[in-house]
This record gives C-alpha cells, sequence and structure tokens, in this order.
C-alpha cells in the first residue's frame, strides 16, 4: 500500500494537546539536563549567581585522583561483569529458547524475577549472602551482584533476536552436511551476534550506572563512579559533579548515537 | 454519482496519481484494475478521505469532499488487511460505525442482525474476530461498512488473502451482495479475473493514471494498449510491415510477406507504430488449409502446455516468431477433439473478423 | 533438575544429543542465579522469620507484627502512594508524547527516539542530583523567583513529598514512553483508518481504538515505572526529607545503620511480595509469557 508508512492525512496524534504535552514531556527532560551542563561552566561555587565562564570544574575533575580510581573501579567491574554475563546469558537464551522443558515456566520465571524484584531487594539479599559465607566485600563481590542481575537482561536480549531465527537454517545447514558445532559457529552464531553485543553493551551500562546494588555490596577500596557521585551529592556539593554530570551526558549521547549507527549497519 | 476530477497526488518527487479524470455512475459495481503501484489504492484513499490530493477535486452527486473529512463522508471502505477491530467482538465492530453516528440502540440491535443474517453470520454475534476464519473475518468488514448505508463502498483488493476456492464463492457473492442493496461498489484488484466476473466497467491503471476504460468485453477484447492486452489475458503479437485499408476492413502484410485480413475499421496509424495482437483462444490448429473467412499461417509446433480443461501449444512460425495456441481437449458432445503432437507441421487459422490493432 | 523434555519427539539419536546439549547449556547460568539470585532471596526469607541476628530458624513473626507500626505503616502506604501517583502522572506525559512520536515521519521518529534514549542511558544520580540544583535553598527556581519578586524569602521546595513525585517521574518516564511506542508500532495503523472510515472522530478513534490497543504497552511501561518507584531508596535519599521517606529508605536503615536485619528483611519480603502480586495480576491478564522486555532495550 503506496504512502501508508510516509502519510498521516488523517493527522493521528496531531491534537494540540497531544503537541503541547510532548513539547512539555520534552521540556522537562531536558531542563534539568541543561541546567547542569551550564552550571559546569559556572566560574561560582554557588548555583544563585552567574561568575562567567570557566574551566574551572573541568581542571578539578581532571586533577581529582580519587574520583579517576573510582572510574577505574567501574571500568573493571563492568568489564568483567560484561564478560561473565554475557557468556551465562547467552547461555540460558540459547538452551531455552530451543525447548520446551517441563520446568520451561519455572525457567523463564527464574530469568525475569532479578528484573522485576526492586534492586534494594536485591541490594540487601546480596549484602546478606555475602555476610553469611563471610565473603569479602570487594570488586569481586560487586562484579557476582552485578551478575546476577545482568544475565537476565542479557538472556532477554538474546532470546529476543532468537526468537526471530529460523531454526530451519540450522536443519538445512546439517543436511548440507555441517556437524553440530559448525552449524553453531557459521549459522546461529552470525545469526544472533546482534543480539549478544546488544545485550554485552546493556550488560556494561548496567554495571556502569547501578548505584543500589553496589552501594551494599562495595567494600574498602572499591568506590565505584557512581558510589563517588552519591557521596559528592551527600557530603558537600561542590560544582565538580556538575563538570563529572556533563560528561556523563555526554557520555550517553555517544552511546545512544553508537547504537544507533549500530543498528542502521545491522 | 462520483466525479474525479484533475486528482494527483505526490510523495516527494513521486507521482502516485497524476491528473485522473473518472465519474462512477450511481448503483455501478466499478473496478479499478492494475499492477502493484500503478495508483489504484492511492485513488481509492483519496476517495476515503485517508490522503488529501494534492490538486484535484472529488464531488460526490455534485458537492466537493475537499472539506469533508474522512469521518464525516457517507462512503465506507472494506480493507484489504480486513482492519477488524480485535478488541472488539462481531456485534460491537459492525455496530462501530452506528454508534459514532448515535443511532437509537434498539435500531443498532436490529440493523446489525439483519446486516448478519445478510452476510450469513448470524450466531458469531459474540465472537471475537480473532476467532474467525478468513472468508469469516471477510463477511464482517463487508458487514461492517455496509450497516451504515453509504453511497458508496470503498473494496480494497478484499478477496485478495481468500484461498482460491472460497475467492470464486466470495466473486460470486459479491457481485449478488451489490444487486441486492442498490449501492455504488468501487473495487479495486490486481486480479483480472476478479475484475471481469465481477465488474459492469472496467478501468485499467498504469504509472497513476487509467489507460482504458470500458465494459469488461470491450476491454478484453479491444484492449487499447499492450500493456492492457498482457495485464488482461495473454495475448500474441505481430509486427507488421504495411498497411492497407479495404471496404471491409484492413489488410496487413507481415514483415516476412504474408498477408492477413481484419474486418474491422480501424483509424489509420503509421504501421511500425502499431502491432496485430490476437488471443490464444481465437487461435486454431489445422491441418487442413484455412477457411475463406479464416486467415492462416504455416507453422511447427515446438511443445504442448496441459492444463487438464484445455493445452496451450507454442508453435513457431514461419518466420521464426511464436505463438500460443489455446487447444480445447474435450468437447461437451463427448466426442475426442482432433488432437495435435509435439514436431506436428500444421496451420495456425483465425477468423478475419477476430484479432485488433494495438498501438506499439 | 535439568531432566524431563516435554512433548517433542525425542526418540531419534540426534535429538537426544540435542537435548542433552540443551541441559549443558542451561547448567551453568542457573547454577550462577541459584547461588547468586535464588539463595539471596531464600536468606533474607528465612531471616525475616528468626529473631535479629539469628542465623538458626527460630520462627517469629514479630518483624512482620512490626510493619504495622503506625511508624512503619504508615512509611509503607507512603510508598505505594507516591509510587501509585509517579505512576500515574508518567501515564499522562508519557501516553501523549508516546502516541506523538510513533506518528511522525520516520526522521522526525529517529530524532524524537534519540531524544528520549538519552536521559533514558544517562546515570540515574545525575539526572535526580539535577534536581537538586533546580529546587535547592538557593537553587535556580527559588533565585528566579525572588529575581522576578514573586517571593522575598525562599520556598522549601526540597526534601517535600512533591520534591520525592517529581523525581521520580523524572527519572522514570522514559520507561513508560518506550512500551507505549513499542505497544503503537505494533498497531496496524488500518484499523485506526477503518474507524475514520466508519465516522469516528480523531478523538474517538483516540478513546475507541488507540487507547484499547496500546493498553499492553500502558501496563508494561506502569509496572516499569511502578518497580523501582516503589523500591526506590536514591530519590527519596537526595530529594526527600524526613517526612517524604520510603520504604526503601527504612530497608536501608535496618541494614546499614540500626542493623535490624531480620526487620529489615521482613520489610523488603513486603516490598518483593507486593510487586509479584502485581506483575502476576498481569502476566495473568495477558497472554504474554514475557514482558517482552528485551524488544525495548
Amino acid at each position: 500500500m503506496a504512502g501508508t508508512d510516509h502519510q498521516n492525512d488523517l493527522a493521528f496524534g496531531r491534537g494540540s494537546w497531544v503537541r503541547g504535552i510532548t513539547w512539555t514531556g520534552l521540556i522537562f527532560l531536558y531542563f534539568p539536563i541543561i541546567v547542569l551542563i551550564i552550571y559546569s561552566f559556572n566560574d561560582s561555587r554557588f548555583t544563585s549567581h552567574w561568575g562567567g565562564f570557566s574551566l574551572r570544574w573541568y581542571e578539578i575533575m581532571w586533577k581529582d585522583t580519587a574520583l579517576w580510581s573510582a572510574i577505574r573501579n567501574t571500568l573493571i567491574i563492568a568489564v568483567a561483569n560484561t564478560v561473565l554475563s554475557t557468556f551465562l546469558g547467552t547461555l540460558a537464551a540459547l538452551a531455552l529458547s530451543r525447548y520446551r522443558y517441563r520446568f520451561s515456566g519455572l525457567y523463564h520465571k527464574t530469568l525475569h524475577m532479578p528484573i522485576i524484584i526492586p534492586d534494594i531487594v536485591q541490594a540487601v539479599s546480596l549484602l546478606m549472602l555475602f555476610v553469611f559465607f563471610n565473603f569479602t566485600l570487594g570488586l569481586f563481590s560487586i562484579i557476582l551482584a552485578h551478575a546476577s542481575f545482568s544475565i537476565s537482561f542479557v538472556a532477554l536480549v538474546v532470546m529476543a533476536r532468537l526468537a526471530g531465527f529460523d531454526h530451519r537454517l540450522e536443519e538445512a545447514a546439517m543436511d548440507l552436511g555441517a556437524n553440530r558445532w559448525q552449524v553453531f559457529l557459521k549459522v546461529i552464531l552470525p545469526n544472533i551476534f546482534p543480539g549478544i553485543l546488544a545485550g554485552a553493551l546493556l550488560a556494561f551500562t548496567l554495571s556502569i550506572d547501578d548505584f543500589v546494588i553496589t552501594f551494599f555490596t562495595s567494600g574498602v577500596g572499591s568506590t565505584t563512579l557512581p558510589l563517588k557521585i552519591y557521596s559528592m551529592i551527600k557530603f558537600g556539593i561542590t560544582p565538580e559533579i556538575n563538570a563529572i554530570s556533563t560528561m556523563l551526558v555526554l557520555f550517553s549521547i555517544i552511546a545512544v548515537s553508537g547504537i544507533h549507527l549500530f543498528e542502521r549497519k545491522t | 454519482m462520483l466525479e474525479l476530477r484533475g486528482l494527483t497526488k505526490l510523495y516527494g518527487d513521486f507521482s502516485a496519481v497524476k491528473d485522473l479524470n473518472l465519474t462512477i455512475q450511481e448503483n455501478e459495481f466499478f473496478c479499478l484494475l492494475g499492477p502493484s503501484g500503478c495508483g489504484k489504492t492511492t485513488t481509492l484513499r483519496m476517495i476515503a478521505g485517508f490522503e488529501k490530493p494534492d490538486e484535484g477535486n472529488i464531488f460526490l452527486n455534485g458537492s466537493d469532499l475537499k472539506d469533508v473529512p474522512a469521518h464525516k463522508r457517507n462512503i465506507n471502505t472494506v480493507f484489504q488487511s480486513y482492519a477488524l477491530f480485535p478488541h472488539l467482538n462481531v456485534f460491537e465492530n459492525i455496530a462501530f460505525g452506528l454508534r459514532m453516528s448515535h443511532v437509537p440502540e434498539k435500531e443498532i440491535q436490529d440493523r446489525v442482525e439483519n446486516m448478519l443474517k445478510t452476510v450469513a453470520l448470524d450466531g458469531f454475534a459474540q465472537r471475537l474476530p480473532g476467532k474467525l476464519s478468513g472468508g469469516q473475518q471477510q463477511r464482517v468488514t463487508l458487514a461492517r461498512a455496509l450497516v451504515n448505508e453509504p453511497k458508496i463502498l470503498l473494496l480494497d483488493e478484499p478477496l485478495a488473502a481468500l484461498d482460491e476456492k472460497l475467492r470464486l464463492q466470495m466473486q460470486v457473492e459479491l457481485a449478488n451482495l451489490q444487486r441486492k442493496v442498490g449501492i455504488t461498489f468501487i473495487f479495486i484488484t490486481h486480479n483480472q479475473e476478479e475484475a471481469l466476473t465481477m465488474a459492469d466497467r472496467i478501468a485499467v491503471m498504469e504509472n497513476g493514471n487509467i489507460i482504458q476504460i470500458g465494459l469488461p468485453d470491450d476491454i478484453y477484447l479491444k484492449p487499447k494498449s499492450r500493456f492492457v492486452a498482457s495485464f488482461i489475458g495473454q495475448m500474441n503479437f505481430m509486427k507488421l510491415d504495411t498497411l492497407e485499408t479495404s471496404d471491409e476492413g484492413v489488410q496487413i502484410t507481415l514483415p516476412d510477406g504474408h498477408v492477413i485480413r481484419l474486418d474491422q475499421s480501424v483509424p489509420l496509424a503509421n504501421p511500425d507504430e502499431l502491432r496485430f495482437g490476437i488471443r490464444p483462444e481465437q487461435l486454431r490448429m489445422s491441418r487442413t488449409a484455412p477457411l475463406p473467412s479464416e486467415n492462416g499461417l504455416k507453422g511447427h509446433i515446438l511443445n504442448e502446455v496441459y492444463y487438464g480443461d484445455s493445452s496451450i501449444f507454442v508453435v513457431q512460425l514461419e518466420n521464426e516468431s511464436t505463438v500460443s495456441v489455446m487447444h480445447q481437449n474435450y468437447l461437451p458432445s463427448g466426442n475426442n477433439p482432433e488432437s495435435f503432437i509435439e514436431g506436428e507441421d500444421i496451420f495456425v487459422c483465425w477468423s478475419t473478423r477476430a484479432g485488433c490493432l494495438l498501438p506499439e | 533438575m535439568f531432566a524431563g523434555v516435554r512433548e517433542r519427539d525425542a526418540s531419534s539419536r540426534s535429538d537426544l544429543l540435542k537435548i542433552r546439549e540443551s541441559q549443558a547449556l542451561l547448567f551453568p547460568p542457573y547454577f550462577f542465579l541459584v547461588v547468586f539470585f535464588v539463595l539471596p532471596v531464600l536468606i533474607i526469607l528465612s531471616l525475616s522469620f528468626s529473631h535479629n541476628r539469628d542465623f538458626s530458624l527460630g520462627l517469629t513473626l514479630e518483624n512482620y507484627i512490626r510493619i504495622l507500626d503506625p511508624l512503619y505503616f504508615k512509611v509503607l502506604l507512603r510508598s505505594i502512594l507516591y509510587a501509585v501517583i509517579a505512576t500515574l502522572t508518567a501515564l499522562l506525559i508519557g501516553f501523549p508524547m508516546a502516541y506523538f512520536i510513533s506518528f511522525v515521519s520516520p526522521k522526525w521518529k529517529m530524532i524524537f527516539m534519540f531524544l528520549i534514549l538519552v536521559p533514558f542511558w544517562t546515570n540515574f544520580l545525575v539526572r535526580i542530583f539535577a534536581w537538586l540544583t533546580i529546587l535547592g535553598r538557593q537553587g535556580l527556581l527559588n533565585s528566579f523567583l525572588i529575581w522576578t519578586g514573586i517571593i522575598t524569602e525562599p520556598l522549601h521546595l526540597l526534601h517535600s513529598g512533591s520534591a520525592v513525585v517529581v523525581g521520580l517521574v523524572y527519572g522514570e518516564l522514559p520507561f513508560m514512553i518506550l512500551p507505549i511506542i513499542a505497544a503503537l508500532d505494533r498497531m496496524d495503523i488500518s484499523l485506526l483508518e477503518a474507524a475514520t472510515d466508519l465516522g469516528a472522530s480523531r478523538f474517538h478513534v483516540f478513546r475507541r481504538i488507540v487507547v484499547p490497543l496500546s493498553i499492553p504497552g500502558i501496563i508494561a511501561g506502569a509496572i516499569f515505572v511502578f518497580i523501582p518507584a516503589l523500591g526506590s531508596f536514591v530519590v527519596p535519599d537526595i530529594l526527600g526529607g524526613r517526612d517524604s521517606f520510603m520504604i526503601g529508605n527504612t530497608i536501608k536503615n535496618q541494614f546499614m545503620t540500626v542493623r535490624d536485619w531480620s526487620f529489615g528483611s521482613a520489610l523488603s519480603m513486603v516490598l518483593m511480595v507486593a510487586v509479584l502480586i502485581g506483575v502476576s495480576a498481569y502476566l495473568k491478564q495477558g497472554k504474554e509469557q514475557s514482558l517482552g522486555m528485551g524488544e525495548y532495550l
């Protein structure tokens, strides 16, 4: 049907109310972010007045060694979590999407739980686990904690990709003489690879962003970037946070653009 | 009466419909026929009001529809995808239009129930559309549109999603229904058979414009262009060398020197720009010379494609070109018709009144 | 534990091979989930029934009874109230936005999706902190109001229930918009045309067709907003005050400050059960087995 995609002559979703709320909503979403960015260039300590344009908060941020060690910790955790949860999550997705087991429902529900349950509940239960087994809190405990919820996200993303995978391709490959391993490497993996990559990206971002679960499972010397930001917010706000925030917004703009370009390619 | 005057629709640089003029009479079963992308759907959507023409006007009984929004037009549509509301049951789907125009509840009940009877779906009122077969869904869409007693019913390839058998059945039902309700039907399809079986008049579209309009047999037997001819059924084409008018019609000399007669009055034109066209079922094969009232060309049977009731023989003529000839395999009398085999040399014959001249 | 493939013909050798292989694939992730997800939940479940710090199962209901103490019960009710208000507000803003975005041209849609996704991917703490800058005593809003002369003394905008609700809506709004856009995108546009064709005005098309058909998206969005809002600890911690703390703050206090793990566990269990009841009510109603998270991410 020619025209239905790019033609909206009936003007659905074009009422003045809908339009008005949309723009108001976008202003609501962006006003605080823009305020942060503007104030990150404010020479004054105080938000109440404008002390002129300055990069001093960026300079302070640049020289803040505690911040950089927090970033380092965050990246170590994120990378380790990404590797671990992408591997385990993909395994779960592959196994679950292929067969219906007697307890399939249970497996699926278990997989959804970490997404559904409030993070604070997960945080305190992990804390209790580590306390119960006298496990030292630190980078390693944070990685395990992050993986415990990242696996589910990875598995769901990969499963969504597998849902569109035509299993006859496997049969066709076997018919042409490929063994099980070759089928996996040459047929399944290339098809679900974008899903795995998306899952990995998600695991990475979730890990970088997580505050609540990290807060409860971190120990001495394992401060991450969100923990650092939190303590700066709670104990002595300086405009340095504005500079850090601006960098994080920039980071997510780059990330979203990157994902978009990636999706366009696949 | 529906009139389209200079209707044009652009999508960027592409004109989906350009300067289209058409008049459709009341109570007519009118068919817009054409391949996908010819602009027939866009035309229909402009009549319905889903899309605004970039130029031109649509008049319904003399009044311009320009400022009448889609929901206020007394025109209803049967969608190709059925577009039944999945969250409403059959009754509510059919009642939707009546509810929108605030018809009293009692009347809604009566009209919907009558409509269900008309489309032979009584007893299905409480079902959800998802629980119906394709043919039943099709009938609900029809009922949902017809219950509003529109001036015009637009049908967008309504039979495309049905299987062969159901489609044939629905073709008959639709034609009967149209006579019964006495509403103008505008039907679009890319299926020539649907158009020929149901329509009172057919307009053939190509590249956003109507290239021929007429009665079904006119369109079938006297196509105005090669496009129309090959879109509707099959046709053999022959190049011409010279063209001379005689008392009864024209004398055509083919490039290889053979002369054939066509006993029709045809407007004179440059023979280089014309083709002689004839349908496979207008040709016959013969082991004996053609009759005086016939044209005949010698040929050689290349192969036979068997269709059951009939076969198509591909015959190579002396000038190396090939023609398709339809041959009935069985006769009503019970006698076996003459049979031909591949490799045989035969005459291809046809009446001097059959065939037509088409622009290149 | 992973045995038993249902129904599918497992007679041939290659099928048996596939089944064993799938079971082998299932083991590592589920072993991990059992140790780091199921076991921890079981630990706090048993803690919630025991006397404080006593890991032995001396069964008691005292922790649950304590929740009924007005001191805590008020916090619980307040959490539900804030979460409900935040969810409804996010729906009222998010639905029109989603409706608008799903009907703009593809080029504009890409731009709008980008604008929704950037906050979605931006650090939550940072986004909540931004409101501190705006609502603070010497924040932007107070400075602006004093500058215009509307007020002379700064208003107490922070540490209030409204500040918490604003923060919750702000933090979770993208989670409402994205599933609704996904639901609207799945909707066949010819349904809207059919309704128009049958005489429905734009408003009626919206009410009778668009809203009913986007209910799965609305419910998914509501769940994605309600759950984190109900269990929120960051937002009330940063923007709220003593009178606007939520159950998340109480849980945090029990574990980090008061160190009453049993009571904290009981609160956690209540929160978890409340969320699970809500979600399973939805899953029963809808046919979908999953929330279909995968497609929004």
